[in-house]
């Protein structure tokens, strides 16, 4: 792979930190077939919770996140508990001690403290055309194919390499050529609420890895979230489009593609194959976080129904002060909005051990990351049941 | 033996091998402090990792995985080296924040557990001592959708009475295409073969010899064969029968990687000047 001199510098002469993210970059560029290094406008980088990174992953960033800076917009996904409310959600603080020292380590390096998996809900989102360098498989999908910007999915420490240095290699998602449809999907399903989730677990496994291309997939860009972080949880895909609706949906097409249909029969399969559990302990939605938007709703949502089980919301800091009177509405209700953290990388277990939840994305991870049975249910259909 | 591999991390390791079949989760399956194999799935359990020379088919499972190998590289507990059959995103990751010299693009049955491997892992070699290698080539010829195979006769110095390509010994000196031209014509009498692509050589281990086959395949204008003294019989099978047959080690892996060298079709008309066609 060519290298600038600029970068050649950075290889050479750089900080102990940026010489390994620049030989960390070369590599996944040669083993890729990268032909050269490009400057990326965004990094945002996966592996900011303890709960999932643990304590290999901690002595990594507290030695690598010294002595460099980042060199563009930086955000970072959530950590394992809302930075001010930790103590209510149950984490104890010896755990909580070892979060924070992932998070000194991020703010050494200059990074927003955006601690989000929906970087691209807070300030201005990436543009068209765009290349970022993005962990965090739901938001590089919602980038690729909801904003037309061009990220990999990338991993905790390959984004943290693009971080520090700027650039990321050019292959895959990166190059006009790879982003093409590869398989037209015919969705033979009502859709809506948690089934835009189901859509995603459904039509993961029969994709085989190729960018989907939908003729039709009725929905909001909210709806596209919960779809992409769902089909990103169970598949290496990365792209979708969506006809007359993803900003690419016209360069998608070319030749002929293969078919395939997906049907209510698939959808009733992937709801059953993720429904472990019987009787909750506590409803949690998010994963992704909510917007603004989607905490309004949800204080509407509560007003009719009276919470008898914890609700456990995940958002942003930042959604969370656009929408303050919903969040206050919430909480009086007798629900939580917790901020930093979401679903699946919050030590749920030192409270719960059955979680019912809306998302598709949580309910795959749910029990393997935080050792919960799951029960995998529109959020109404939730809220009805359990107030 | 010296085999080229593709360079991943730079250096030089060396030392006993330590071979898995199957791919190592780092995460859990690995104590990140002491380098034992923790993995009750894994062939390798019990064993430890550090000092030795790793060959593996890959990572598999958490990509925190990347972190233990750092993890233990700071604590002197590394493999001395890594030979990975598929770099994938953990492995090469790990590889790199931990320095630990690694090569790719070799199947792990290439090694034996315990023999004494040197990695230089900036010329991307692997060295052997006492193992020898040999270059073979081994050719598929094609007629209508159905492949030739042949059956190695008693007479043949090895692998007799198993079924192969026609195949043979790359002398010094040979090139390699035209030592497969040569044995094409005197074990079967084709002479205007067409070749159709030449796929990456695939390893096959016996004993202390390593056979480095060069597969070929060849389309042939019809399905008329003059066996020679080297083979007792032939057939012309369907490719997807191939697995039926007892065949010379990695006949299968040969065909597939032919397969996988056929250049693409020329791409039709696009639109708007770019696509897959």
């Amino acid at each position: 792979m060519y290298l600038t001199p600029e970068q050649e510098k950075l290889l050479i002469d750089g900080s102990p930190s940026e010489q390994t993210a620049m030989k960390l970059l070369q590599v996944l560029g040669d083993v890729h077939g990268a032909g050269r290094l490009i400057p990326i406008t965004w990094a945002h980088v996966s592996g900011a919770s303890y709960l999932t990174i643990g304590d290999t992953g901690l002595e990594f960033l507290e030695d690598f996140c010294f002595n460099t800076k980042a060199k563009v917009k930086t955000t970072v996904n959530p950590i394992s508990a809302d930075l001010e409310r930790w103590r209510e959600m149950g984490v104890p603080k010896d755990y909580m001690e070892k979060q924070m020292r992932i998070v000194e380590a991020y703010r050494r390096i200059g990074v927003e403290e955006t601690f989000s998996c929906t970087p691209y809900l807070i300030g201005t989102p990436p543009a068209k055309g765009g290349h970022l360098a993005w962990a965090e498989s739901s938001a590089a999908i919602y980038a690729n194919s909801v904003l037309g910007a061009r990220t990999n999915r990338e991993g905790g420490p390959s984004a943290l390499a693009s971080a520090v240095t700027g650039f990321t290699p050019e292959f895959g998602l990166h190059l006009d050529e790879n982003r093409k449809a590869g398989v037209v999907v015919e969705v033979k399903a009502k859709l809506g609420g948690i089934r835009h989730s189901l859509l995603g677990l459904a039509v993961g496994p029969m994709l085989e890895g190729e960018t989907p291309y939908f003729p039709r997939l009725p929905g909001t860009d909210e709806d596209l979230k919960w779809f992409g972080a769902s089909l990103a949880s169970v598949s290496d895909v990365t792209l979708f489009h969506v006809e007359k609706k993803t900003p690419e949906w016209r360069q998608a097409r070319g030749g002929r593609l293969k078919r395939i249909q997906v049907t209510e029969k698939d959808l009733r399969q992937a709801r059953r194959s993720l429904n472990t559990g019987d009787v909750p302990d506590a409803i949690g939605i998010g994963s992704p976080q909510l917007s603004a938007k989607e905490l309004r709703v949800l204080a509407r949502l509560l007003k009719r129904h009276r919470p008898k089980i914890p609700v456990w919301i995940f958002s942003s800091r930042d959604a969370k002060s656009q929408a303050k009177d919903a969040v206050e509405e919430i909480e009086r209700l007798g629900g939580h909005v917790w901020a930093d953290t979401c679903l699946e990388v919050s030590p749920l277990y030192f409270k719960f051990k059955t979680v019912a939840t809306p998302s598709g994305k949580g309910a795959y991870y749910l029990p393997s990351l935080c050792r919960q049975k799951v029960v995998f249910e529109d959020i109404e259909k939730l809220l009805r049941r359990y107030t | 033996m010296r085999i080229q591999a593709e360079k991943l991390v730079g250096g030089k390791g060396q030392g006993p091998a330590l071979v898995s079949s199957t791919p190592i989760s780092f995460l859990g399956g690995v104590n990140p402090r002491t380098g034992e194999v923790l993995d009750p799935h894994s062939p390798i359990k019990g064993e430890n990792v550090s000092g030795r020379v790793l060959a593996f088919p890959g990572g598999k499972g958490s990509t925190v995985g990347s972190y233990v190998l750092y993890g233990l590289s700071r604590r002197g507990r590394a493999p001395a080296a890594m030979i990975v059959e598929k770099p994938d995103t953990i492995v090469t990751v790990g590889a790199v924040i931990g320095n630990i010299t690694s090569v790719y693009g070799l199947p792990s049955d290439v090694l034996r557990p315990g023999e004494w491997v040197e990695v230089d892992g900036d010329k991307a070699t692997v060295r052997v001592k006492d193992v020898t290698t040999y270059d073979v080539i081994t050719c598929f010829l094609r007629n209508r959708g159905r492949i030739l195979l042949l059956r190695r006769s008693a007479k043949v110095g090895t692998f007799q009475g198993t079924w192969a390509g026609v195949s043979g010994y790359v002398e010094e000196d040979d090139i390699f295409f035209e030592r497969a031209l040569t044995e094409i014509k005197e074990e079967v009498g084709v002479s205007d073969p067409h070749l159709v692509a030449r796929g990456e050589p695939v390893y096959a281990r016996n004993g202390q010899r390593l056979f480095a086959v060069h597969p070929y395949l060849f389309d042939v204008e019809n399905r008329e064969v003059r066996l020679d003294w080297e083979h007792a019989e032939y057939r012309w099978i369907a490719p997807e029968d191939l697995q039926k047959y007892k065949g010379v080690p990695k006949l299968v892996e040969a065909y597939l990687s032919t397969v996988k060298a056929i250049p693409e079709p020329m791409p039709k008309a696009r639109v708007r000047g770019s696509g897959r066609g």
